[in-house]
């Protein structure tokens, strides 16, 4: 066998592996889709809060993450069903995102509704996941941008604390729209890109 | 280096289109037969006999199901088939000048 026969087989296996390893698995159609029913529970509740209906937010709240999970896991189903090949990154980023799923949960819903800390807090608390989501998620795929997300959310949940209760939902909102939606589009055109590319 | 000091290579992998089938199966935990033919950029006749001969040697599981109502075939590197394969990269690197072995 000659050396460069060698080096050929090894450049077989580089491609190889590199294709492999560098697919996102991730859409991103559920990230939308979240931001998508945060944004409109975000809304319905600044309603309800306007003509001082303060009783019904929980139950926007609740319809909102029945509706999501029941989503997610329909998602779930149908994506495992479509799915080519699964690498190690995307199942990583799968339980990261039942993980932070079940973190936006208990630390946005479940404690606030059970009174274990007051409601005020889950802007900051929802930054905290968020960034844990990102940062990582930007780790798995070797996307730098996402990790400068993650970053920006847990630098949004100082800076969420440090401001005032009356700015605080408006400072969110825009934080959620960088934070949030530039990603999840991100994403969905870079998993676009690759089913293009394929 | 003498034709002696070289490594024998494992003939089951020793092929082009089963060496990059192992390469693909190596970075992910399961991988379906049209992702393997896109990706090793083979025909469906050709993977299935590679295929074959991967699975015979016990370097791969192959099953077979259905997604609704197509049929599926998912491939899986086995323990045996990731050894054979790690020790099929180390005797191609005795086929490389020394300096060259960590570059590889």
């Amino acid at each position: 066998m000659h050396e460069q026969d060698v080096r050929d087989e090894i450049n077989v296996i580089k491609a190889m592996v590199e294709k492999s390893r560098r697919s996102t698995a991730e859409s991103g159609g559920l990230f939308v889709f979240w931001g998508v029913l945060i944004i409109a529970a975000m809304a319905a509740s600044i309603i309800l809060e306007h003509f001082k209906v303060y009783h019904r937010i929980w139950i926007v709240w609740t319809a909102a993450v029945a509706i999501g999970w029941i989503y997610s896991f329909y998602f779930g189903i149908r994506r495992a069903r479509s799915r080519k090949a699964e690498t190690y990154a995307g199942i990583s980023a799968r339980y990261l995102g039942l993980a932070c799923g079940m973190g936006f949960f208990l630390a946005c819903f479940l404690f606030p509704v059970l009174k274990i800390y007051p409601t005020e807090t889950i802007p900051m608390a929802f930054s905290l996941v968020a960034g844990i989501l990102f940062f990582v998620l930007g780790g798995l795929f070797e996307w730098n941008m996402m990790k400068w997300i993650g970053l920006i959310w847990w630098l949004g949940s100082v800076g969420l604390g440090l401001i005032g209760e009356a700015s605080r939902n408006l400072v969110f909102l825009g934080l959620f729209f960088v934070g949030y939606f530039i990603p999840s589009l991100a994403l969905w055109r870079k998993h676009r890109s690759e089913q293009r590319g394929k | 280096m003498t034709p002696s000091t070289f490594a024998p290579l494992d003939p089951v992998i020793h092929a082009p289109v089963r060496l990059a089938v192992l390469s693909l199966l190596l970075s992910v935990r399961e991988a379906d037969f049209v992702y393997l033919k896109s990706a090793a950029g083979t025909t469906d006749g050709n993977l299935s006999v590679h295929l074959t001969k991967l699975e015979e040697a016990g370097y791969v599981a192959i099953r077979k199901s259905f997604r609704g109502k197509k049929p599926s075939t998912t491939c899986a590197l086995t323990e045996r088939g990731r050894k054979a394969f790690l020790e099929y990269l180390k005797s191609l690197e005795s086929y490389l000048p020394q300096k060259d072995h960590k570059n590889a």
